[in-house]
This record gives C-alpha cells, structure tokens and sequence, in this order.
C-alpha cells in the first residue's frame, strides 16, 4: 500500500468516523432511552464499552503483528504493532477514565480492585511496557522484538478481560451484547446506539492508525536516508 | 463633535442605582414563570450530568490528542524529508 493510498483511507475513514461519531452523539444526548435503574449516568456506557473493543482490537493487531514479526522479521510488521498499540493505550485509558465516573454513581466508589478493573489496569501497564522496552535495548532490533513478545504477552490478558466477570465474583456488570448464553439483553434503540458508536470509534481508530503507520513509514525512511548519506560521506572521506 | 451617547461627565453611583434596580426587577418577573415551569432537577441528577459530560469530554482529548501528536510528527518528518 503506497504513502497516497493510505492516507486516502484515512481521510475516508476519518469522514466517515466524524459523520458516525456526530450521530451517535446525538441519539446519546436526545434520542436514546434513559435506563430505569442507573439514569442519566448509563450514557456513559455508549463512550466506555467502545472504547474497549477497539483497544482490545488494536491490541489484538498488536500481537499478531508482533507474532509475525518475529517469525519474518519485516519491520513494516512492527510499525503496524507500534501503530495500533498507541491507539490501544489511547482507548484503554479511556477505559480507565470514564469507567470511574460511572462507578461513582453506581458503586460509591471511583475504583475498587474487582478482577476486571484490575486486569485492564494491568493491559494498560504491559502496552506502557511495550514502548518503555524499545528503548531499554541496545540495538533498536533487540527493543523491537522485545516489545512484540510484550505486545504478545499482553493480548493473553484480553481474554482473561472478558471472563472475569463470568469467572470471578465481580462487581462489574456482566456483558449485555456478547453473552453466550443469553444472546443480547439491550432494548432495540440502546443496542442501535452501541453499534453506532463502535462503528464509530472503529472507523476513527483505523483512520488515526493508518496515518501514523504512514508516519512511522516516512520516519523509516528518512532513517534510510540520513543512514546512507553518512555512509556515502564515509566512503567520501576514505 | 461630542456623540449623542458621549456623557458630558462620570455619572455617580447614586444615579446608576435606580436603572440598576429596574433592570434586576425586570429580569427577574421575566425569569420568574420560566423558572416556576422548568422540570425539577436535583443536585445528584446535576451531578449525572456532569459524570457523562466529563466523561465524553475525556474521550475527545484523548482521542483529539493522539491525532494531533500524529499530525505533529507528520510535518516534522515531512519537513525533514523536504
């Protein structure tokens, strides 16, 4: 995919995740049905759950990438993990700040240390890890491989994420869309809602994604570059 | 030549508080009814608002801020490569 290309998508993309994000903000704050119980503070969820599919999706990126990088070795891999995992740690930290403002109300509590609080705190600390270790290395080929056995380790915890409601006594409520047993629970305009905004989210997430893969291309060229007029003045000078 | 608003001097503060008062009493028989028909809103129902306010405010700059650090290096590199 050339530089052009990819910032075509992103533009499209980036449209079309502004015109989504636009609607869905809409039904949040004039359409959509207040939930009886929580209220107005619900709405938070429209802006949470999102936000943690796409960090578990570009954190899924990250690993597969990471994954294939270590079996071929082709850095383009590992630009592609670097990418998507900025936007993984964007999105979990989003996660991190918005589901305190709902506990408030609902707990009691900002934060309390239930299983799956607890296990995405720790998803944010491994993918901070991720870009700590590439520059803990001596060569910048050790820090990527490094960083794509972290990126690894740390999708292993997404999983863990999902079930920790299922498994553990949580105070987190359980999934409402992907449940196995149930199918899912929302009514017809809340579940409308949701999807909305993931599409959303997704379309944004991808849009920023390819722009800064195509960054991390041009900054790997540049590297090229100034990397092979040092050689040429080298060769200049013997 | 003076315009028709130019004061000829400093009006005293005795003399600004009569069209003070009026204008506070004007605004409040209008705001009056307005405030009488408005749903009632409790402080912990303010408080809901603000928790969701916040809470998209957060995902705008975090989301806002990614792009623009994005953006940042794309005219650094582009500036170099130049």
């Amino acid at each position: 995919m050339t530089l052009a290309t990819q910032r075509k998508g992103a533009l499209v993309l980036g449209a079309l995740g502004i015109g989504l994000t636009l609607l869905f903000h809409y039904m949040v704050f004039f359409t959509v049905s207040t939930e009886a119980t929580l209220g107005i503070v619900q709405r938070i969820f429209y802006v949470h759950v999102p936000s943690a599919w796409v960090a578990f999706l570009a954190f899924g990126i990250v690993a597969l990438s990471g994954a294939v990088y270590l079996w071929i070795g082709d850095e383009r891999l590992d630009q592609i993990g670097r990418a998507a995992a900025e936007g993984g740690l964007a999105f979990t930290t989003i996660v991190l700040l918005t589901g305190p403002l709902w506990a408030r109300l609902s707990w009691g509590t900002w934060w309390t240390w239930e299983p799956r609080l607890t296990f995405t705190l720790l998803l944010w600390f491994i993918y901070v890890g991720y870009f700590m270790v590439r520059n803990a290395t001596a060569s910048p080929e050790q820090g990527r491989r490094y960083a794509a056995v972290v990126g690894i380790v740390g999708a292993l915890n997404i999983p863990l994420i999902h079930v920790s409601v299922i498994w553990f006594r949580s105070l987190h409520p359980e999934p409402v869309v992907l449940n196995a047993a149930e199918g899912p629970s929302l009514p017809g305009d809340m579940l409308a809602t949701l999807m909305i905004a993931l599409a959303a989210w997704t379309a944004l997430f991808f849009s920023f994604f390819l722009l800064r893969y195509s960054v991390l291309k041009l900054e790997a060229r540049e590297e090229e570059r100034s990397g092979s007029s040092v050689s040429g003045q080298g060769l200049a000078v013997r | 030549m003076k315009s028709f608003f130019t004061l000829a001097r400093r009006p005293r503060a005795s003399e600004l508080l009569a069209p003070a008062l009026l204008t506070l009493f004007v605004l409040a028989a209008l705001a009056g009814p307005v405030w009488a028909q408005a749903p009632q809103t409790s402080p912990l129902e303010m408080r809901h608002f603000w928790h969701v306010f916040i809470a998209y405010a957060i995902a705008w700059v975090l989301i806002g801020g990614w792009l623009f650090t994005i953006v940042r290096r794309l005219r650094k590199v582009e500036e170099r490569l130049r």
